[in-house]
């Protein structure tokens, strides 16, 4: 009886030995995985996209200062060009105007709107710049050129800036919309939104038209 | 009597070894991808990456000393780049590309600054790093990019124009930044090829002197973290991430109590059977560095385009 119940404590304890230990690295695993499951990437991405934002804000700002010394610079060679100065002038002013903050990148409608606005600044530099190819004294003036070359370089900033806000965004979205992000949103997260996105403005893809006058 | 499936008592099964390894083999793999993303740009050669083959070697050579001076003296990152096709594509949007793809300039100041010449699409295009965009302005790269470069390109000197350009981007931005003392421009990629093969040294090695000094687990342990610290550290490119990667594996192994190879037969096989393989490879990876890598700087859009 004795030697029976020896031999199957031998036996369990034997047995017994692995057994907590692979239960232990059970949950050593599972912890580490549980942790790596991106419990702080939404409230990461939300910041990294609010920062894009802000990087895009500041091109755009950017640009509008650019425009009153491009107004005067033409001005002096082309003040007849009058149509095409006022509203240059004006949608600088109606961009300026507008409320920006964070908040915006989740209504759809204020997003639209400042999306309008500055597609609407955009148009009318082209149209000021096609006017300058009549007059080839501004074309080859230093001053002109060197507002032109930051008035491109500006250009090419924002669509850089927009291009990374988009790639964030996408990120940030994607994250609230997959899963363990989905979960993690519902049980903290529930305040947090989808963000908007660029979308090609009709104004951009409009031709300006040439119109050297008779 | 009753029989078991274990190997020897406290050890743990050896496939699980073989799960841990591949799993983090995975995870290593997992990064690999960023490594090989753009297979259409070129690779970051050198200082000056002439792939349309506008400068003759002498020149070129002495370009990239001068390249390679300012870079002493400043920590600033030029880049001459020359490409035969954009591949259709606009060149602010191909050089912008580039530059983040080579991570021209130093992470901490951004200072790059990338000649991008597309002879056939006749297109030039300077792109400036963040950090030097209040030195090189657009203004002061479109009036280079006319006054230097495109006269000399409309001759069809491209190596002049090239010279003159980037005598003009050093004039801009000398003494914008300095580098902290004993900063080396060709150290990072020399640094690790020496490095390599001393850790397959070590990953053979030490589970071998385990073994003799009695530690058998540890030794069993020892090899596939050696494997994949070594492995890592290819992929990642430094030092600190692979030996993470081996402690890691080598703890984790040690908690499971799964090892590999603890029988006596098949330490013969392994040993013989895994030194020719990875040699070869890991000379090969880590002997075309060239001694220039690019620093981590970011990239804004900045610069000036022109074309002739």
């Amino acid at each position: 009886m004795r030697a029976m119940s020896e031999r199957i404590t031998r036996a369990s304890r034997a047995s017994a030995t692995p057994r907590p230990r692979s239960a232990w690295a059970a949950l050593v695993l599972c912890s580490v995985l549980l942790g790596g499951c991106g419990i702080n990437n939404i409230p990461t991405y939300d910041e990294a996209a609010n920062a894009s934002w802000s990087e895009v804000q500041n091109q755009y700002q950017r640009r509008a200062d650019l425009v009153p010394n491009l107004v005067e610079t033409v001005k002096g060679f082309a003040a007849q060009e009058r149509e095409v100065l006022t509203e240059v002038t004006e949608a600088r002013a109606r961009v300026s105007q507008m409320n920006v903050s964070p908040d915006m990148l989740s209504d759809p409608a204020a997003f639209e709107q400042f999306q309008q606005a500055q597609g609407e600044l955009g148009s009318a530099l082209s149209r000021l710049l096609v006017t300058v190819e009549a007059y080839p004294d501004l074309k080859s003036n230093q001053n002109f050129l060197a507002l032109q070359d930051q008035l491109e370089g500006t250009e090419n900033r924002i669509a850089v800036a927009r291009g990374d806000y988009v790639e964030a965004v996408r990120r940030y979205n994607t994250e609230l919309r997959t899963i363990p992000g989905r979960w993690w949103a519902a049980f903290m997260y529930s305040e947090m939104e989808p963000k908007q996105n660029f979308q090609a403005d009709a104004a951009d893809t409009a031709n300006p038209t040439v119109d050297f006058g008779s | 009597m009753t029989l078991s499936l274990q190997a020897a008592p406290g050890t743990g099964p050896r496939w699980l070894a073989w799960i841990v390894c591949l799993l983090a083999a995975l995870i290593g793999a997992g990064v690999a991808p960023q490594a090989f993303a753009q297979d259409t740009l070129p690779a970051l050669s050198g200082r000056v990456v002439d792939t349309a083959e506008l400068i003759d070697p002498g020149r070129e050579a002495a370009l990239v000393e001068r390249l390679a001076a300012h870079e002493r003296a400043s920590s600033d990152q030029i880049v001459v780049a020359t490409v035969v096709s954009l591949g259709g594509r606009d060149i602010a949007a191909y050089a912008i590309e580039l530059a983040r793809e080579w991570q021209i300039g130093t992470a901490q100041n951004d200072n790059g600054v990338l000649l991008l010449v597309a002879p056939n699409e006749r297109e030039v295009r300077i792109e400036t790093g963040r950090g030097l965009e209040g030195a090189l302005t657009d203004a002061r790269s479109g009036l280079i990019i006319r006054s230097e470069i495109l006269p000399a390109f409309r001759d069809g000197d491209f190596a002049g124009g090239i010279e003159a350009g980037v005598r003009a981007i050093i004039d801009s931005i000398a003494g914008e930044y300095t580098p902290p003392p004993g900063a080396g421009a060709d150290t990072p990629a020399s640094a690790l090829d020496a490095y390599v093969p001393l850790l397959f040294i070590g990953m053979i090695g030490v589970p071998q002197l385990l073994r003799r000094a009695g530690l058998r687990r540890a030794a069993g342990g020892a090899f596939p973290a050696g494997f994949v610290g070594l492995f890592a550290t290819m992929v990642s490119g430094t030092l600190w991430i692979g030996l993470a990667a081996a402690i890691g594996v080598f703890t984790l192994l040690m908690v499971t109590g799964a090892t590999v190879g603890s029988g006596g037969a098949s330490r013969a096989r392994r040993g013989g059977g895994f030194i020719g393989v990875p040699g070869g490879g890991f000379g090969g990876g880590f002997g075309g560095g060239g001694g220039f890598s690019g620093g981590g700087g970011g990239f804004g859009g900045g610069g000036a385009s022109g074309s002739w």
